[in-house]
């Protein structure tokens, strides 16, 4: 993890906007980050942050209407996502960047067989022939742990647990080894119980293929902590702080990652205590704050926070922090 | 599998207990209600025993009905046996002592008889079917081939002008009746009135159809036919254009905001693989479950467009009975309309288990 | 000519303001009266300015609610009874007393005795001929002359009798009085007919008619052509008369309020059974559950109809008995299994089931937590269920099974110009555009309302 790495995937200035009944909704706005080779790469933040609109701009699968890309550029192995015409988009989609979603209940179509629905993709970028794919496909069920995979690829969605579902659309996005693998909450919608085999799942699946980085969104810092090599905090549409996970917990710089941090339980601590939250409620999105958007709800807030918004700037090296208490003039 | 199928079963056996319940209730309203059948029947009867004293005949004066029309609903309606008895006897579970004692009633296939029609009416009724199910078969296929792809093509235009304008179109086809449209059409496109009589005004056929047809004019018949199939068709169309094509329209929206639909682009699908396999398969599922519910439609016509056109189906059949009070007649056709509707309900859930792989009826 | 524009255009504009701005203020504070929380939850107020901004469906239903207000007050604008008749003194307002009359329950009657309006007799007023007196007086002089005539032949006949005797037959003493009757009737009569030429001559009586002054049971009988007559400017017969005479207008604007009115109390009376029902089921669950909505499909495969107009044939029904049928066999149907599934789906919800376990009576729960959310059916169901019940009124009436003869009706109207369909082409024409209008504006307003509540986009991805 030398700072001569290239990164897999840049994203500058990002900026996804909603037109939510005549008002502009700025779910994400000026998001950069990176993702080097063979790195997982975490984004946390409470839900309604923008994470999961950032994810699918990288695909570009913003719904239009009523959400458009405005502004920003995302080069993916050099090329610029946003300049490619839709056929080219197409083919890197599901191939080469693809994306496993929070709700493994809705995310597959209940009307095709789990084998149809992995086939389908199979076939569509390797363009070999159908019992190929088929073979491809059961293969792959086997990989992620659903025994007897030849037989349940003609197993329709309904048939399988989510657990067995998430499994199953781990299987669909890594069947052609992608270079990035998006994963939008994975392990939200399951049982604790099974979390933590799906997360086990993904990064055995990555040593397995061929070394895929990985985009893993969550609102859960322990899960960072576990799987994480770098992570951005994000919170009302921008990135606030972006660090190693080490240096992160240890010692965090941004009032709302000290916040998240806090909350999380401590194994050290024995007895489950309440955890205790961040007071106070994310901010509508249609009406933000000019200054700092975690100002509301900030314990060191001062006058400037309100009034200016502070810049995302690199306080240490590899270490970027969006707070005025981390700039020059500081708290002054 | 094996769960469905019983569950089918139980279903087909609660046809019989529904079907009790409804016609008790109907046949229970025709003896008790009055100006009922039976009502009518005793006033007649009254008046012939008066009748009798003064020395006149059995025929009864101006508006009612004659005496042997009075004797057929005795007979029909089992007048001197208690409504459940009588009930029984129709149903043909109770011997019936008009017919010396035997059973015989709708269970084996006894309708009774008309006296309107001199025939039974298990076989009027049949009779009328052909005309029906023509009718209502192709407006029913023409219907599907309509608003199928309208329904798609709004979906995929919606909010443009195209979908505006469609919209009007179809909210007016929702707000005219089928039948005030035939007259409507048939007020324009059948009379001289506009300079446009170029449909006939009615008829399912012209009268001299079967005899061209022994003379083997058949291409005059095909054009004949064609003619008087015009008006009633759109009207019978109209009946499901509306409702049908918005439920295409915003069956396929809702699938298309669906987040499979999402998953399938991120797999890198074309957009046309996603639309037309993914999201219309899903969507197709509540146009095929409504199959069940156009069976009625197709057996029974419906008597306002029938009686517009003067369509001898069915639902004029219906109509006439009622207007001559053929009560016996009535009942066989609210019996057939009840069995249609419940054999329709089941039609639809073995649709919808048959398109729907998450159904599975226990 | 311009009274008649002025009062149009006023009926117009006191309609709109009573629609618009009275009567909302009323229902709000009538509201308030009866303990509810008349301002509306943020998401409420969301779809409400949603509506809004759908600008067919709102000013359909502006509009269509607005022609309804205005048809409650028909009698006082399309109406042979006249709003002010005044006679030598004598005056009366005939058109709003009929107005209060058609007050259900109420038991008002109202009737205007000929002879207190210079006309002999004792039947009601012939206002139109009272009308063409007060407007040309010398009329009334042939007819003084026919009453003299006839007073002289009854005095003549009357003369040439002799008082009888005491002891004279029953037979006679009949005739003679008989003939004395006679006599002094058409002496009064007479007597009565100078008075009237004195009082309209002197100008001492008028009379301000309704802007249209037709009833829906009169007949156009000042038509030289005979029924049906097709619509006519000069004779001011704008939309011509039906086969038996009648004004179509008349039986037009008086037929939309029936339908209207009929419509509103079906889905009204119906959903509140169908919200019960489904509420029970829904709330309950269980077997009630089962059992109910077995009944339900039982009852909904009961071809309707057909059923009714059989029952008509039987009992021929008046307007409620019409409105109670299509409400027991059909109406309170549809909506049970929408309100089951909203109150399954907000009691398995935490705070119901909080508020459950915490003791908080069943009544209270459904009232306060539950029941609001089944407005959301109710209100989008209600439009296209009043479009399906308009119908239903119409194809009844069309097949002649629905409300009794001589009640003014779209459906009898279009039964007619099926009759007539090769001359009379008005007669379909007329209530056609009169229905298909209603009807439309009607589905505007339920796709707004459903469009407002649902807002469905195609939110395109490629
Ligand atoms: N399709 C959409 N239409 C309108 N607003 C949207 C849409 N998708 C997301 N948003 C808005 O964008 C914001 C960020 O959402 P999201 O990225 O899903 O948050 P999360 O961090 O929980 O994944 C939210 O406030 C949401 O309201
Ligand atoms: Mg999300």
């Amino acid at each position: 993890m030398t700072e001569k790495q290239k990164p897999l995937l840049q994203v500058r200035d990002l900026r996804t906007y909603f037109n939510v009944e005549g008002q502009t909704a700025k779910a994400v706005d000026g998001v950069s980050f990176d993702i080097r080779e063979n790195e997982v790469f975490g984004l946390v933040g409470e839900s309604g942050s923008g994470k999961s609109v950032t994810a699918l701009s990288v695909l570009r699968l913003i719904p239009n209407p009523p959400g458009d890309i405005v502004g920003g550029a995302i080069h993916f192995r050099g090329e610029s996502l946003l300049d490619l015409p839709w056929a080219e988009m197409r083919k890197i989609r599901g191939n080469r960047i693809s994306m496993i979603f929070q709700e493994p209940m809705t995310a597959l179509n209940p009307v095709f067989t789990i084998g149809f629905q992995l086939i389908e993709g199979i076939r569509l970028h390797t363009g070999c022939s159908k019992d190929e794919a088929e073979v491809k496909a059961a293969e792959m069920l086997d990989l992620v742990g659903i025994p007897d995979g030849l037989r349940r690829l003609s197993d329709y969605p309904h048939q399988f647990s989510g657990g067995m579902r998430q499994r199953a659309m781990i299987a669909m996005a890594l069947s052609l080894t992608p270079n990035l693998l998006i994963a939008d909450e994975p392990t939200t919608a399951l049982d604790v119980t099974i979390q933590s085999q799906i997360l086990e799942l993904m990064l055995e699946m990555r040593t397995k293929t061929d070394g895929a980085s990985i985009l893993l969104i969550t609102h859960d810092l322990a899960v960072v902590a576990e799987t994480c090599q770098r992570v951005a905090v994000m919170y009302g549409g921008k990135i606030q702080e972006i660090s190693e996970v080490i240096p992160l917990f240890e010692d965090p710089k941004h009032p709302y990652t000290q916040g998240l941090l806090k909350s999380l339980p401590r194994p050290d601590q024995g007895k489950v205590r309440r955890l205790p939250t961040i007071p106070g409620i994310v901010p509508s999105i249609l009406h933000m704050p000019p200054g700092c958007k975690f100002a509301d709800r900030c314990p060191e807030r001062f006058e400037r926070c309100d009034r200016e918004e502070p810049e995302l700037r690199e306080i240490e090296p590899g270490r970027f922090c969006r707070c005025h208490l981390h700039d020059e003039e500081g708290r002054s | 599998m094996h769960g469905m199928t019983s569950y089918f079963i139980r279903r087909l056996m609660l046809v019989p207990v529904t079907f009790i319940i409804i016609t008790f209730m109907i046949y229970a309203v025709f003896r008790m209600a009055p100006g009922g059948p039976i009502e009518q029947a005793r006033v007649q009867m009254l008046k012939a025993a008066a009748g009798e004293a003064g020395g006149g005949g059995g025929e009864s004066g101006g508006t009612g009905m004659t005496e042997e029309e009075r004797k057929s609903l005795e007979e029909y309606y089992q007048l001197d046996k208690p409504i459940p008895i009588g009930y029984l006897v129709w149903l043909g579970f109770w011997p019936n002592s008009h017919k010396g004692g035997k059973l015989s009633g709708v269970f084996w296939g006894d309708f009774g008889y008309s006296n309107e029609h001199s025939a039974p009416v298990l076989d009027t009724i049949i009779s009328k079917f052909p005309v029906s199910i023509y009718f209502g078969l192709i407006g029913y296929i023409a219907s599907w081939l309509v608003c199928i792809p309208l329904g798609i093509f709004k979906a995929l235009k919606h909010r443009t002008h195209f979908d505006t304008l469609t919209s009007i179109v179809v909210f007016l086809g929702y707000s005219v009746p089928g039948f005030v449209a035939a007259l409507v059409l048939m007020l324009t496109f059948g009379t001289n009135n506009f300079g446009m009589d170029w449909f006939p005004l009615g008829g399912f056929r012209s009268e001299n159809w079967n005899v061209m047809w022994d003379q083997g004019e058949f291409w005059w018949c095909i054009k004949d036919q064609v003619h008087h199939t015009f008006i009633p068709l759109i009207a019978y169309m109209m009946a499901s254009f509306a409702t049908m094509t918005i439920l295409m329209k915003n069956s396929l929206l809702d699938n298309l905001g669906a987040d499979y639909v999402r998953t399938a682009f991120a797999k890198g699908l074309p957009e046309r693989r996603v639309i037309f396999i993914h999201a219309l398969r899903n969507s197709l599922i509540p146009i095929c479950v409504g199959i069940g519910g156009a069976i009625g439609l197709l057996f029974a016509g419906s008597f306002l467009i029938e009686k517009t056109c003067t369509i001898d189906g069915m639902g004029l059949l219906g109509y006439t009975s009622l207007l001559k009070r053929d009560y016996p007649v009535l009942l066989g056709i609210l019996t057939f309309g009840i069995v249609l509707r419940l054999l329709g309900n089941i039609l639809s859930d073995i649709v919808l288990a048959l398109v729907d792989p998450r159904v599975r009826f226990q | 000519m311009i009274w008649k524009i002025i009062y149009l255009v006023l009926v117009f504009v006191l309609g709109w303001l009573l629609t618009k701005f009275i009567l909302p203020w009323m229902i709000v504070r009538i509201g308030r009266l009866l303990g509810f929380r008349m301002r509306p939850t943020p998401i409420t107020a969301r779809r409400l300015a949603r509506f809004r901004s759908i600008k067919r469906g709102y000013w359909s239903f502006v509009g269509i609610s607005t022609l309804f207000v205005i048809s409650m007050f028909l009698e006082l604008i399309v109406n042979e009874k006249p709003l002010i008749i005044s006679y030598d003194g004598r005056v009366a307002v005939p058109a709003l007393n009929d107005w209060a009359s058609k007050i259900p329950f109420l038991g008002i009657s109202s009737f205007e005795k000929k002879e207190d309006f210079g006309q002999p007799g004792g039947s009601e007023v012939d206002y139109h001929l009272f009308q063409e007196i007060v407007e040309n007086p010398g009329l009334i002089s042939t007819e003084l002359q026919a009453a003299k005539k006839k007073m002289d032949r009854a005095e003549r006949s009357f003369k040439k009798l002799k008082e009888p005797a005491p002891d004279a037959t029953e037979r006679k003493k009949k005739r003679f009085a008989t003939r004395k009757a006679m006599y002094e009737r058409s002496k009064a009569q007479y007597a009565g007919l100078q008075d009237a030429e004195a009082v309209f001559g002197a100008g001492r009586a008028w009379i301000l008619p309704t802007l249209y002054p037709w009833s829906a049971k009169s007949h156009r009988e000042d038509l030289k052509a005979n029924p049906p007559n097709s619509p006519t400017l000069e004779e001011k017969c704008f939309l011509g008369t039906t086969t038996g005479g009648r004004d179509v207008l008349v039986q037009l604007v008086y037929g939309f309020r029936i339908s209207i009115a009929f419509a509103l109390l079906v889905a009204a009376v119906g959903y509140f059974i169908g919200v019960l029902v489904g509420g029970m089921q829904g709330y309950y669950g269980g077997w009630i559950d089962i059992a109910s909505q077995r009944i339900v499909e039982i009852w909904g495969s009961i071809p309707f109809l057909f059923t009714i107009m059989i029952l008509a044939a039987m009992i021929q029904p008046g307007f409620w008995m019409l409105v109670i049928l299509l409400v027991v066999l059909r109406s309170w149907l549809g909506i049970t299994f929408y309100v089951r599934g909203e109150f399954y789906r907000e009691k398995s919800k935490d705070y119901v089931q909080a508020a459950i376990a915490s003791g908080v009576s069943d009544w209270k729960i459904i009232t306060k937590h539950i029941l609001p959310n089944s407005i959301v059916p109710v209100v989008t169901f209600a439009p296209f269920g009043i479009v399906a019940y308009i119908s239903s009124l119409v194809s009844l009436d069309y097949l002649g099974f629905g409300l009794p003869p001589g009640t003014p009706s779209w459906g009898d109207l279009l039964k007619q110009g099926l009759e007539n369909v090769q001359h009379h082409p008005y007669l379909i024409i007329t209530p056609v555009v009169a229905l298909a209008a209603t009807l439309f504006a009607v589905v505007m307003i339920g796709e707004a309302v459903r469009e407002a509540f649902d807002p469905k986009v195609f939110s395109r991805l490629r």
